[in-house]
């Protein structure tokens, strides 16, 4: 479980304090899938900057199992990101003179023969096993994604955090990787910021943060909002 | 599979690597020459001052032709002396290495010479030695092959203008063994001496030879007479007098170290520092995604040091293969051989890449410390 209290993150521009999130309380169940929606510069990539532990908070406190991830030092809060949460962008971000199977296992905690098969299981579970030994300019920008994907999944980590990861795709491409991505939903916590809801299905726990500020968290009936 | 390793960037990125590459297997081949020519001169100089390793030779003062008495009786009354061969001595100009050199040799009886080359380790190779009351000569394979000369050829300036060897002498034996010299016998050298009005009779030369264990007592001993007494050649004296020159050379070649290394090490970590720029996004993402910074510093440092060392071994195993190309085809016929394999030539070309190393390693690691994968991820290309 994940949850965060007060959570309040301002930058300063000159003399000016900006204001990204404003008092946040957020609490996150273990294989609940949370979409984070809301305009651009609504504070829904700043969120999920402070829960995977990207950024720090200017105030409050983020709780995972319990513990205050401040209180983690630095190796045992790598670790805690390299082991427990998985991570999907924008943009795939996928090392371009790694092969497919390679570019999966940056993901992996560590290397041995179990992690390549699981690689191999999870690119075929993806539908691109036939990929695996090609390069990534060879790919499509939706099997790249897919890439991406299974670099999140290899290290089967308690929480994924998916950040606008169908904004640089066609819709039906979109709307495929969402999918897949839920498909895991059973063994795994899902965040995922999106500003599209036509992507969603209405299964998912929907909090709208506009201004910083979490508005509503309910679980919403369909892609029409 | 490790899909991170030491040699995986620059296998799959050829291209980004190439110049580097090539830029430090050039430097370390032409450094390893040029340190292999310079160890030449040196090996050189000390095959040519290789007798006096074994003798020293006294001289008369150069404002007097004939030895001072007081500085024979001196000699032969000498305990640490084992023998004094009355001599003369002439040289032959060779081409080994950069540069010319002359070979010191020595005219004395034919007794005495096979004493003299007994204790030099010479041996005659082809032919034999000069008979006395004759012009000949016996000369080390080396400076034949160096000369191109034959046996039975009449060498000498009356024969050649370019030749430091005065007279005219046959060629009747070739040596061998670790003195590059030649030997005649004074008693005919003393008829053009008798000729020029000079008294034979009075000591010019000796060649003194030291009992075992006493070469430096003597040698002292030697250095010890006054130089308008006579002139003395040892081996000491010759190697205060190279000193300087050689100083001279060694600090040329240290310079030259230098500057290659200091040019080339600037030059590849501007390569490297773009290389490296354009991965930001990898090393962004994979700090985002948890790996350590020490990961990735410890990766680059892999990455670099690998391109150095490889380049390295390339452009020394290069410079091996020219160094024996230049033996075979100019070294060699000259009765010459350049030594590929000293301790100098690994210190001169590691530094190169060391340095490349660290000045490459320390702008890429102070831009990765100010990284932050939040500005990677937001770019929105």
């Amino acid at each position: 479980m994940i949850e965060c209290k007060n959570l309040t993150l301002s930058y300063k521009d000159g003399n000016r304090e900006n204001l990204v999130l404003d008092n946040v309380d957020l609490q996150i169940n273990n294989n609940e899938t949370i979409v984070l929606l809301g305009p651009s510069g609504s504070g829904k990539s700043s969120l999920i900057y402070l829960l995977s532990g990207l950024k720090k908070p200017t105030s409050g406190q983020i709780m995972y199992d319990g513990v205050d991830i401040e209180k983690y030092n630095s190796k045992q809060f790598s670790d805690l990101r390299r082991k427990k949460f998985g991570y999907i962008f924008q943009q795939h971000f996928l090392v371009p003179y790694l092969k497919v199977i390679e570019n999966v296992l940056v993901g992996a905690p560590k290397m041995s023969n179990t992690y390549r098969v699981k690689a191999q299981q999870l690119l075929h579970e993806l539908g691109i096993d036939q990929y695996m030994n090609k390069r990534i300019f060879e790919l499509s920008g939706g099997e790249r994604q897919r890439v991406a994907i299974a670099r999140a999944l290899i290290s089967e980590p308690d929480i994924i955090f998916a950040d606008e990861p169908t904004a640089s795709l066609d819709h039906n491409t979109a709307v495929e990787i969402l999918k897949l991505i839920k498909k895991y939903k059973e063994s795994t916590t899902l965040i995922i910021a999106t500003h599209d809801t036509s992507i969603l299905d209405g299964n998912e726990s929907i909090v709208r943060i506009e201004h910083g500020k979490v508005i509503r968290d309910a679980n919403i009936g369909g892609p029409n909002i | 599979m490790k899909p991170f390793s030491a040699l995986k960037f620059f296998k799959e990125n050829k291209r980004k690597g190439l110049m580097t590459f090539i830029v430090l297997i050039l430097s370390i081949c032409a450094i390893s020459l040029i340190t292999v020519m310079i160890n030449s001169i040196h090996e050189s100089f000390d095959v040519y001052t290789q007798p006096l390793t074994k003798y020293s030779l006294v001289a008369g003062s150069p404002s007097d032709l004939y030895l001072n008495q007081s500085v024979v009786d001196k000699l032969k009354s000498d305990t640490d002396i084992e023998r004094l061969i009355p001599c003369d001595t002439d040289g032959i100009n060779t081409n080994f290495s950069i540069g010319g050199s002359a070979v010191v040799g020595t005219f004395a009886n034919s007794s005495n010479t096979k004493y003299l080359l007994g204790k030099f380790g010479d041996v005659v190779k082809e032919g034999r030695l000069p008979k006395n009351n004759t012009d000949e000569i016996a000369v080390h394979r080396r400076i034949m092959l160096n000369k191109n000369w034959e046996l039975g050829q009449i060498v000498g300036n009356k024969v050649d203008s370019k030749e430091f060897l005065s007279g005219s002498y046959k060629i009747v034996g070739v040596l061998d063994g670790p003195a590059v010299t030649f030997v005649g016998t004074q008693s005919n050298r003393e008829k053009q001496y008798i000729k020029n009005g000079l008294d034979i009779t009075k000591p010019i030369e000796y060649a003194v030879f030291a009992k075992p264990g006493k070469f430096d007592a003597v040698n002292k001993t030697l250095e010890a007479i006054n130089v308008n007494d006579a002139t003395v050649s040892d081996f000491n004296n010759i190697m205060t007098q190279s000193n300087d020159s050689f100083a001279s050379i060694n600090t040329t070649l240290i310079g030259v170290i230098l500057a290659v290394t200091i040019i080339l090490s600037i030059s590849i970590s501007s390569l490297m520092y773009l290389i490296y720029l354009q991965r930001s996004d990898e090393f962004g993402i994979l700090l985002a995604m948890g790996y350590r910074k020490s990961f990735i510093y410890r990766l680059i440092l892999k990455e670099i040091l690998f391109l150095n060392i490889i380049s390295w071994a390339i452009g020394f195993l290069l410079a091996y293969f020219l160094i024996y190309l230049l033996n075979y085809f100019v070294y060699n016929p000259q009765g010459s051989v350049l030594n590929f394999f000293s301790l100098n030539v690994f210190e001169n070309t590691l530094c190169i890449p060391i340095v490349a190393t660290i000045f490459s390693i320390l702008p890429i690691l102070s831009k990765m410390r100010k990284q932050d994968p939040i500005t990677i991820i937001e770019r929105r290309d």
